[in-house]
């Protein structure tokens, strides 16, 4: 496992399967809440996803339901991708520092 | 089923079949929960599930096929290449029986009718090894035997009429060095395809041997003999399995490079030596990865886009 960047949709799916799991529709709902509107996934690119995550062993089927003669599969996110989203956090948050660390020794207005 | 359902299965339908198996039903409840009022997809959401469909196509054709893992395609290959590598030495062995059969084994002129019979000797100790559980010691042979071939095609080009006679065998003892190096091994080649599959390609080897021996440019005989080899391989590799399906691809090189040796002949296209190295060369390598004969695992680097 390296430690690169996760690509934003990768992130906010991780992020919302990470406290429980979620069917298809519940993601693309709350991966709109989590990113405040900015990120509005759609089927093709979320389905798209969740293959390559499945086959990646970051998330997993959890259980299945049938809901108004629909089927609604629930994803959830396995210890191998709550470990990997855990680096990302940790990656984010020390990147976050180091920039706070370095607008904090910026010159009053700024430099000339 | 209203007319946006209808819409939307009939683009699910571009997708990958398995995909569709496993997903359709749910991506059309989550498409229909997320549609609202609209009563025809939009075009962002035909554009988005159009490129997923591509892109889904693709990862099965030139990445992976979902759940293939190369290491046992390699374990199978390190089981059952030795033996059908012995196919290989058909021509030597049909010279040696025309020599035997005119009385003058004695005076046959080694160096020029069967200038690769060390290769394919070989190859011969690498099979007993495998079949006695001595992979290590197989691989350590392998590796002379790739490098021996290798050297009696660029000193000896004209023991064949045709690159394409010595490019296919040597593609596949190239990767069967490899899997006997590198994969899980014979052993777990033979939990995934059986014991049987060892006898079977032995039937086969023998079989394609024969005929190539007895029958040799009849093109009843040919024919039957490239079926042998075909059916053979893959009923030895199970040809249900993905995993088996990918094992033959990469057994069969041989006869893939046999058969575009033959276009050529029938075509008789002059290529220059180079032109054709690459095409005998190469054509069977993106052939196999395009096929999927070389798929990696789905093992997505963490800084590469998934969607």
């Amino acid at each position: 496992m390296t430690d690169g960047a996760l690509r934003e949709p990768t992130f906010l799916i991780l992020t919302a399967l990470a406290a429980r799991p979620q069917h298809g529709y519940g993601i693309l709902l709350d991966v709109e809440e989590i990113s405040e509107g900015r990120v509005k996934l759609r089927a093709g690119t979320l389905y798209t996803a969740l293959d390559r995550l499945s086959a990646d062993g970051w998330v997993a089927v959890d259980r299945e339901q049938v809901v108004d003669g629909r089927l609604r599969r629930y994803y959830r996110l396995t210890d191998e991708g709550a470990a990997r989203l855990e680096i990302e956090v940790q990656r984010l948050r020390s990147q976050t520092r180091a920039a706070e660390r370095r607008l904090r020794l910026r010159p009053a207005g700024g430099t000339a | 089923m209203s007319e946006l359902e209808r819409r939307y299965r009939r683009l699910l339908a571009r997708y990958p079949r398995d995909h569709r198996e496993r997903h359709g039903d749910e991506m059309l409840a989550v498409l229909m929960s997320a549609a609202g009022d609209r009563d025809r997809p939009s075009t962002r959401e035909t554009a988005d599930l159009m490129w997923a469909a591509v892109r889904l196509h693709l990862r099965r054709v030139v990445v992976a096929d979902g759940g293939v893992d190369a290491r046992d395609v390699l374990a199978v290959v390190s089981l059952l290449a030795p033996l059908a590598l012995l196919a290989g030495a058909t021509t030597g062995v049909h010279e040696i029986a025309w020599f035997v059969k005119a009385g003058a084994i004695g005076s046959m002129p080694w160096t020029t009718q069967f200038p690769d019979a060390p290769v394919w000797v070989l190859w011969g100790v690498v099979a007993v090894l495998v079949l006695r559980g001595r992979s290590r010691a197989a691989a350590v042979v392998a590796w002379p035997a790739v490098v021996l071939s290798v050297l009696v095609a660029a000193f000896y080009p004209h023991q064949h009429w045709w690159t394409g006679m010595d490019a296919g065998w040597i593609l596949v003892g190239l990767l069967t060095a490899v899997a006997l190096t590198w994969s899980p091994g014979p052993a777990r080649g033979r939990e995934l395809v059986g014991r049987k599959a060892v006898l079977v390609m032995a039937v086969t080897v023998a079989a394609t041997v024969a005929l190539g021996v007895l029958g040799s440019r009849e093109p009843v005989v040919e024919f039957l003999r490239l079926a042998a080899v075909i059916g053979g391989t893959l009923v030895a590799c199970g040809h249900r399995s993905r995993v088996g399906r990918r094992a033959a691809l990469i057994l069969l090189l041989p006869t893939v490079t046999m058969v575009l040796g033959y276009a050529q002949l029938l075509v008789s296209l002059r290529m220059p030596t180079s032109l054709e190295v690459a095409v005998f060369y190469g054509l069977p390598v993106v052939a196999l990865l395009a096929l999927g004969g070389l798929p990696r695992r789905v093992r997505r680097r963490p800084d590469r886009p998934v969607t």
